[in-house]
C-alpha cells in the first residue's frame, strides 16, 4: 500500500468519526434536504406548466403555501384556541378520571396516597429547573427549524450546484453513478412524500368527519394531530389515537370505545389500503423495516431520529439497493 | 492490500460496531423470528392437513392459536392467580420459618464448638440487624414498586413491537429472506438460502421438542405434587412447566415455590418436594428431552450453561430467555458456514499442492 493511499484512508476514518461527531447537525441537514425535496416537487410541476424560472416559481409556491396556511389559520385559529384552552382546562378532569378508574384497583389506592405525599414543596424545586430545561429544549428545538427551513430554501433555490458539489467530491470514474444515485433518491423520497400528503389529508379529513359524527370535543384539534402524526408510520397514529381518546373518555367510556374503532378502522385502513397504493410505484418498503429502522434510530438518535427516519430509510433502501446489492455484491463472484 | 479492500474493511468494522450498539434491538427482532418461525410451523402443518392456500392457512391457525389461548386463560389463570396470590402471600412466612430453622441449626453448631458466649454474640448481631433493615427496606421496596411499575409499561411496549414483527414476518416470510440472501455476494446466496433453511428446520423443530418436555414436566410435577399432599398443585406445575423453557436456571427457581409452601407444613415435606423436582428434572433432561429432540439439535449441556452466561451478559434479561434457541441457531451456522464452507477446504487446499 503506498503512502498515498494510507493518507487517503486516515482521512477517511477521521472524516467518520468527525460526522458519527456531528451526527445532530447532519440529522438537521438531513431534515433540510426531505423539507427541500417536499418543496422541489411543487416548484418543479409549476416550472412545466407556466414559463417561470426557479426563483419566481418558488417565491409563488412559498408565498401560496403562506396564503394557505394564513387562511387556513384564519378560518381555523378561533375555534382551534377556543379548543385548546377547553383541552387544557379538560385535562385536569381526564387525569382525575383516569385516576378514579384506575383507583378502583385497591392495591394502587396506597400507593396513589404515597404519591401525593410525594409532591411537598421540596420536590417542586427540580420539577422548576425541569421545566427550565425543557424550555430551553425548546427554545433549541425552534432554533433548529428555523435553520432548517432556512437551508431547504437554499437548496430548493438553486439545487443543480449543490448536486455538483456532491458530484465533485465523488471519484471520476463514479460520477454519473453517483448522479444516477442523487436522482434516484430524489424520485424515491419525492414519491414517498407526495403519497404521504395525500394519505395524511385523507386521514386528516376522515378523522375530522367521523369526530365531528360522534359529537367528540376538540374534534378539529384531533384530526389535525391525528394527519401531521400520520407521517411517523406505526408509532405515530397510536399516539394520536391517545388524544381524541381521552377526551371522549371525559363525555362517557362508550363514546371511548366508538372514537377508538373509528381510529383503527382509519389506521388500518390508511397502513394497509390507501398506503400501498399511492406508494407502489415509487417506493415499496417492507413493513418490519419501518418498524425496525424507527427502533434503530430512536436508539441512537432520540426522538428527531424517529421523526425523521421513514424518509432516511426510503434514501438508505435505494442506496443499499443500488451500491450494495449491485454494485458490490452481484459482481462478487 | 489494496485500498478498496482497506475501504471494505473499515466498513465492516464501522457495521460490527453499529450493530454492538444496536444489540437491544438487535434481540427483539430475534425474539420476533422466533416467534414467526413458531407461527410459521403451525401455518406448515396446517396447510399440509388442509391443502389450502398460506393466506387462508395462516388465518385458521391464528384464530386456533387465539381461541386456545383464551380457552386456556378461562380455564387455567382465575385458579391460577387465586394460588398465585396465596403463594406470594405465604412466602414471607415460609421465609421466616426458613430463617428460624437456619437459625436452630446454626445455634446447635455454635453451641458445639464454641460454647454459649458465641451464642449470645451471634444472637445480638443478628437482632441489631434484622432490626436496621426493616426501616430502611420500606423505602426501598416503595421505590422498587415504581421502578417495577415502570419496567411493566415498557416491558408491555416491547412485548407488542415483538409480536407486531413476528405477524409481520409471518405474513411473508419468503420475502424477507430473499432480502436477507440479497445482502449477500452473488456466488454465496444459494448456500446462503440453504443455511438459513437449516436454521430454520432445527428452530422449529426445537420449539416442538421444548413443548412436548415442557408439558410432561408439568403433568409430572402436577402429579407429584398432588401426591405428596402440597398445596397449590395447579400454579406450580404451571410455573415449572413454563420455567422448564429456560434450562438450568428454569428449575432451580421452580423449586423455590412448592418448597417454600410445603415447609409452611414440615420441614420433612419440603425435603420431599426438592427430591421429587431433582426427580422430574432428571427424567426430563435424561429421558424425556433425548427422545423428543431430534439429533442434530441437541446441545451438550456444558454447551447450554455457556451459552445461557454469555447471552445473559450480552443481551440482559431477554437473553437468557432466549439464548437456547439462539444457541441452536448459532451451532447451525457454526457447523454449516464455519466447519463445512471455511475450516474444511483448509486441509483439502493444503493437500491438493
Amino acid at each position: 500500500m503506498t503512502l498515498r493511499g494510507l493518507i487517503g484512508l486516515l482521512g477517511l476514518v477521521v472524516l467518520g468519526l468527525l460526522a458519527w461527531e456531528l451526527r445532530w447537525v447532519l440529522l438537521v441537514l438531513f431534515g433540510a434536504v426531505v423539507l427541500a425535496v417536499a418543496l422541489d416537487v411543487p416548484v418543479s410541476w409549476l416550472r412545466r406548466i407556466s414559463r417561470l424560472n426557479r426563483p419566481q416559481a418558488l417565491a409563488v409556491v412559498v408565498a401560496l403555501l403562506v396564503l394557505g396556511g394564513w387562511q387556513l389559520g384564519e378560518l381555523l385559529l378561533p375555534e382551534l384556541v377556543e379548543q385548546v384552552k377547553q383541552f387544557t382546562q379538560l385535562m385536569p378532569a381526564v387525569i382525575n378520571r383516569v385516576g378514579q378508574l384506575v383507583g378502583g384497583v385497591a392495591m394502587l389506592e396506597s400507593l396513589e396516597g404515597r404519591l401525593a405525599g410525594f409532591a411537598t414543596l421540596d420536590k417542586l424545586q427540580p420539577l422548576g429547573g425541569q421545566l427550565l430545561g425543557f424550555a430551553g429544549g425548546a427554545a433549541n428545538g425552534v432554533i433548529q427549524l428555523l435553520l432548517m427551513g432556512l437551508l431547504a430554501l437554499l437548496l430548493v433555490l438553486d439545487p443543480r450546484s449543490h448536486q455538483r458539489l456532491v458530484l465533485a467530491a465523488t471519484p471520476a470514474h463514479y460520477r454519473p453513478l453517483a448522479g444516477e444515485l442523487l436522482s434516484a433518491c430524489r424520485q424515491a423520497l419525492g414519491g414517498w412524500l407526495a403519497g404521504m400528503t395525500i394519505s395524511a389529508s385523507a386521514v386528516f379529513l376522515l378523522t375530522w368527519a367521523g369526530l365531528a359524527a360522534l359529537k367528540v370535543p376538540l374534534a378539529l384539534l384531533s384530526g389535525l394531530v391525528c394527519g401531521l402524526l400520520t407521517f411517523v408510520p406505526t408509532i405515530g397514529p397510536t399516539v394520536a389515537t391517545l388524544l381524541p381518546l381521552a377526551v371522549a373518555l371525559l363525555v362517557s367510556p362508550a363514546l371511548a370505545l366508538q372514537v377508538l374503532i373509528l381510529r383503527l378502522v382509519l389506521q388500518n385502513g390508511e397502513a394497509f389500503l390507501l398506503t400501498p397504493i399511492l406508494l407502489s410505484r415509487t417506493v415499496n418498503l417492507l413493513p418490519t423495516v419501518a418498524l425496525m429502522a424507527q427502533l434503530s434510530l430512536g436508539a441512537l438518535l432520540g426522538l428527531p431520529g424517529v421523526l425523521l427516519a421513514l424518509p432516511l430509510v426510503v434514501v438508505l433502501q435505494v442506496l443499499s439497493q443500488r451500491v450494495l446489492v449491485e454494485q458490490i455484491m452481484d459482481r462478487w463472484i | 492490500m489494496k485500498f478498496g479492500q482497506w475501504l471494505g474493511l473499515i466498513a465492516v468494522a464501522a457495521a460490527l460496531l453499529l450493530l454492538w450498539s444496536l444489540r437491544d434491538v438487535l434481540i427483539h427482532l430475534f425474539a420476533a423470528v422466533v416467534l414467526a418461525m413458531a407461527l410459521c410451523t403451525v401455518v406448515g402443518a396446517v396447510r399440509e392437513r388442509l391443502q389450502c392456500r398460506r393466506g387462508l392457512a395462516l388465518l385458521i391457525s391464528l384464530l386456533g392459536l387465539a381461541l386456545l389461548l383464551t380457552v386456556t386463560v378461562a380455564a387455567v389463570v382465575p385458579p391460577f392467580v387465586e394460588q398465585f396470590r396465596e403463594l406470594i402471600q405465604q412466602l414471607p412466612v415460609a421465609a421466616a420459618k426458613a430463617m428460624t430453622l437456619l437459625r436452630q441449626a446454626m445455634d446447635q453448631s455454635s453451641r458445639m464448638l464454641y460454647g454459649q458466649e458465641a451464642l449470645n454474640w451471634i444472637r445480638q448481631t443478628w437482632d441489631e440487624s434484622s432490626s436496621t433493615g426493616g426501616s430502611a427496606a420500606v423505602g426501598q421496596s416503595l421505590q422498587g414498586l415504581l421502578g417495577l411499575a415502570g419496567n411493566l409499561g415498557s416491558g408491555l411496549i416491547q412485548l407488542l413491537f415483538v409480536l407486531a414483527v413476528a405477524l409481520m414476518i409471518a405474513v411473508q416470510p419468503a420475502a424477507y429472506r430473499e432480502v436477507a440472501v440479497l445482502l449477500a455476494p452473488s456466488f454465496y446466496r444459494r448456500r446462503l438460502r440453504e443455511v438459513l433453511r437449516l436454521c430454520g428446520e432445527a428452530l422449529s423443530s426445537w420449539m416442538g421438542g421444548v413443548l412436548i418436555s415442557s408439558l410432561c414436566v408439568a403433568v409430572l410435577a402436577g402429579i407429584g405434587l398432588s401426591l405428596l399432599g402440597v398445596k397449590l398443585v395447579v400454579a406450580n406445575a404451571l410455573l415449572a412447566g413454563m420455567l422448564n423453557i429456560i434450562p438450568n436456571v428454569g428449575p432451580t427457581i421452580s423449586t423455590i415455590f412448592p418448597m417454600s409452601v410445603a415447609l409452611l407444613v414440615s420441614p420433612w415435606k419440603a425435603l420431599a418436594v426438592l427430591g421429587l423436582y431433582v426427580i422430574v428434572q432428571n427424567l426430563e433432561s435424561y429421558l424425556i428431552t433425548p427422545s423428543v429432540m431430534h439429533h442434530q439439535v441437541q446441545l451438550l449441556p456444558g454447551l447450554t450453561l455457556t451459552a445461557q452466561f454469555v447471552f445473559t451478559v450480552l443481551f440482559g434479561p431477554l437473553g437468557l430467555l432466549l439464548a437456547l434457541p439462539l444457541a441452536v441457531c448459532l451451532q447451525v451456522v457454526i457447523r454449516e458456514i464455519l466447519i463445512h464452507d471455511v475450516l474444511d477446504p483448509w486441509r483439502q487446499r493444503r493437500l491438493t499442492p
